[in-house]
């Protein structure tokens, strides 16, 4: 792929210079991290390794309106939501942007989403590769790594002074157009200080899980009675699940008076206790415990025999925000203990 | 006076008595200074029992949390739950049994005597990525920790949590039997929150837009608090619907003033929703003026003595008519 | 401002204020038309997310108004009522909501006056404040003309 190089320096001028789009980076500054749009790209201050402020949210908003209504004399107006304006994602870590791959064919397989889809081709995400792993990551164990370029359209890799910069996709070559003359050709030297870069990266990664054959494990370890031991800490709370790059679970809402309103996408998520509750109280996933099981499998499991890839980047946003420490990389290890896998 | 020991010998005993179901406890964690809730049915699982600052779980949560596992009430039959609880988690029980959420007899509560638990998030930062297991004692007023081949030692104000440099009841009420321990005695003047009342009402509301313009409406602090255990919560109840599913300030605001309202004279300042929340939102500060206010107006204070009826099925003939016309 | 015509919601118990409003009215009693009544039996009907819920949905004040103290049709209503919504004034302030915004009045089956008088002053003041800034949107598209 092509690769460029970009002094570090010249980052705000690169920005600048995608033009004419709404920027969306991680800003630092308040009592936390988040992922928002830059209005002021001099002033802002960006927080680039360590957020875990949640970036699904840039293709999958926690409130999405779907069509807004009213009523007018014989009938009811109804006025589809606009289409997304141009959008350029920086500072997205290479997990993150790995859940975009798992979230594509979800929305857009079996059924074409245009809420996603157009929010999705609307998007360039230009990523920055991750320089300082914490205890929270894993994602070598789900096939990611800091430096992947899966999902990327652009990828910069800090190497000192300046950053080492692959065009992964034709949209990603479109949207530099305009920074051509900011860019410089990448040396030999340069690519051997890349490699540097990613090895040293990776090598700070120091929690794993085991995950081979784990997608025929589970469902062999389903009916185990350890499963209540292991999900009974949990609070059913929903924070694995929204701040969860590829958990995607939503709920359709109408909202206004009577005359006037919008249908509404908010967030759901597979924890909460009503989640499956039927309409006759009825309650098939009960048990906080049968909760998380089912959330390990939907991951582990479901999500490989159907679509053939695990449904996780190894963020580890789950287990590090987890107020019981509910860990997925001791839960499944635990299973696979159990089954002698 | 080793904390663990005394407790991993109390937890011996108690759970090889026929009247006591299970034990809550905490054990160690999956890495670094993860600690975790556990439950325990056999005295041969008494040594998975650790107490030290890290401790920091209100583990009362457990008894009114719907469905917890093998606490349900078919897998266990008949018998009570023991729970350890430090000073702010006993103030849960006396709450919890006065307003008869549970009964006072279905409970067994080991009190340990907490000299103070850390400030997670500090912490965190100050020893980050820990992943080997990871160790924290507290001896009078410096935290030992041990974290990844070495110890340091840091003095107790900078890491400790702030609700313990308030707290009333470092010695637990209401206990069947308790692990003795230093015993400090303070006082709690609700300075945070006097603070907050000194900014101009235009400063408070941006306060508390930035703040809660940042809540995600994960529930975390909702269902870590084991004082929330409506079976029906009036904030994601959808008939009637009183706070929408939508997710911004309006929303955010109600979901955050009633919930805070329907803990007044409840909240026992555990600080477990602050702790929590993904967000980092300064919940405390609005439970704690709550708590400040209904100290002043009604001379009431949640949870210190189990005998005392809950705040809003009383009243004083003599209550502030404050603003009233 | 001087425009501004803020909409008051208020909540009264069914034996006292609602019976003293009523009498305001065949008494003549001149008072402005700002205020919106929701009747309920007693003023400890008032569950506090009902406040904040009227203040979300438009409303730029809440009223509440029952029997006076040792008159409650319901002998303790009004005392547990008061305990409440003193305690949620002060709270809502605390939140950025001006106090005004949210009053509570004694007013008996026989004080129509004293109703148009409390009418008079919660709508000046609310008046004063401007609309209420935390509210829900209701409408997501623009009326066609």
């Amino acid at each position: 792929m092509e690769t460029q190089l970009l002094k570090k320096e010249r980052l705000k001028d690169f920005l600048k210079a995608l033009g004419g789009v709404r920027l969306i980076a991680p800003v630092a500054g308040g009592a936390k991290t988040q992922f928002c749009e830059v209005a002021d790209i001099d002033a802002a201050e960006f927080d680039l390794d360590d957020y875990t402020a949640t970036t699904k949210k840039v293709m999958f908003p926690q409130n999405e309106t779907m069509f807004a209504f009213r009523s007018i004399d014989g009938g009811v107006a109804v006025e589809e939501t606009a289409v997304p304006a141009k959008t350029v994602v920086f500072g997205i870590r290479p997990c993150d942007a790995r859940s975009f791959v798992t979230l594509d064919p979800l929305f857009t397989k079996d059924f074409d989403d245009p809420y996603y889809r157009q929010r999705r081709e609307a998007t360039v995400l230009i990523g920055h590769a991750c320089q300082e792993p914490t205890n929270r990551c894993f994602c070598p164990s789900v096939g990611g790594s800091p430096s992947s370029t899966e999902g990327l359209d652009v990828l910069l890799t800090d190497i000192g002074e300046s950053y080492f910069v692959q065009i992964v996709t034709e949209r990603g070559k479109e949207a530099l157009g305009g920074a051509g003359s900011l860019l410089s050709p990448a040396t030999e030297a340069d690519q051997q200080q890349k490699q540097a870069a990613d090895a040293q990266s990776a090598a700070k990664i120091r929690r794993s899980v085991n995950l081979k054959k784990m997608h025929e494990i589970l469902p062999k370890a389903f009916a185990l009675p350890e499963w209540k031991e292991l999900g009974s800490k949990c609070i059913g709370c929903g924070i694995c699940t929204y701040n969860c790059p590829t958990c995607h679970c939503f709920d359709i809402q109408d909202e206004g008076t009577p005359y006037q309103g919008r249908r509404l996408r908010v967030w759901d998520a597979c924890m909460f206790p009503e989640f499956t509750v039927h309409a006759s109280g009825e309650n098939p996933r009960h048990d906080r415990s049968e909760r998380l099981r089912n959330r390990m499998m939907h991951k582990f499991s479901y999500f490989p025999r159907n679509l053939g890839f695990i449904s996780c980047v190894g963020c580890g946003r789950c287990i590090e925000l987890c107020p019981v420490n509910e860990d997925l990389i001791q839960i499944l290890t635990t299973v696979r203990d159990l089954c002698n896998e | 006076m080793d904390a663990t020991k005394s407790l991993r010998a109390i937890a011996r005993e108690v759970l090889g008595r026929d009247d006591i179901a299970c034990l809550i406890g905490y054990e160690q964690g999956s890495y670094g200074f993860r600690v975790q809730p556990c439950v325990l049915t056999d005295p041969d699982q008494a040594d998975r029992l650790i107490f030290s600052p890290l401790c920091v779980h209100n583990l009362t949560n457990y008894l009114t949390l719907e469905q917890i596992g093998p606490l349900s009430k078919t897998d266990i039959g008949t018998g009570k739950i023991a729970v350890v609880v430090k000073g702010c988690d006993s103030r849960t029980i006396a709450v919890l049994c006065a307003e008869n959420g549970i009964k006072r007899e279905d409970v067994y509560v080991i009190g340990v005597h907490s000299p103070g638990v850390v400030d997670l998030k500090k912490l965190e930062k100050r020893f980050p990525n820990a992943v080997a297991p990871a160790e924290v004692s507290l001896e009078g007023d410096t935290f030992t920790i041990t974290c990844e081949g070495s110890t340091t030692t840091v003095p107790r104000s900078e890491l400790v949590n702030a609700k313990c440099l308030r707290c009333k009841t470092n010695v637990p009420v209401g206990c069947d039997v308790m692990v003795e321990g230093p015993v400090h005695s303070m006082s709690d003047e609700f300075a945070d929150v006097a603070e907050l009342e000194g900014r101009s009402l235009a400063e408070r509301s941006g306060f508390w837009h930035e703040h809660l313009s940042r809540c995600i409406r994960c529930y975390a602090c909702r269902n870590t608090c084991p004082l929330c255990y409506c079976s029906e919560c009036i904030l994601d109840k959808l008939r009637p619907q009183f706070v929408r599913r939508s997710v911004d300030y309006p929303e955010n605001f109600l979901f955050h003033a009633a919930r805070a309202f329907h803990l007044a004279g409840r909240c026992v300042e555990c600080g477990e929703c602050e702790r929590v929340c993904p967000q980092d939102i300064p919940l405390m500060a609005l439970n704690r003026k709550l708590a400040k206010d209904v100290k002043e107006l009604f001379d009431f204070e949640a949870g210190i003595d189990p005998a005392q009826k809950a705040l809003f099925v009383s009243f004083r003939p003599e209550d502030p008519d404050e603003g009233i016309l | 401002m001087s425009s501004f015509e803020p909409k008051i919601v208020a909540f009264l118990c069914n034996w006292c204020t609602y019976a003293g409003a009523d009498l305001a009215g065949t008494s003549r009693y001149q008072y402005p038309p700002n205020v919106r009544v929701i009747r309920v039996m007693c003023s400890s009907r008032i569950n506090p997310a009902f406040i904040i819920n009227a203040l979300l949905e438009g409303a730029d004040g809440v009223l509440v108004s029952g029997c006076h103290p040792g008159e409650c049709h319901y002998t303790s209503g009004n005392y547990m009522a008061r305990r409440r919504l003193v305690l949620l004034r002060r709270m809502i302030e605390y939140m950025g909501i001006h106090p005004d915004r949210f009053r509570m009045s004694w007013v008996s089956a026989s004080e129509g006056a004293k109703w148009a008088d409390v009418v008079k002053e919660v709508t000046e003041a609310v008046k004063v404040l401007g609309p209420n800034e935390i509210k829900r949107e209701q409408a997501w598209m623009q009326p066609s003309l």
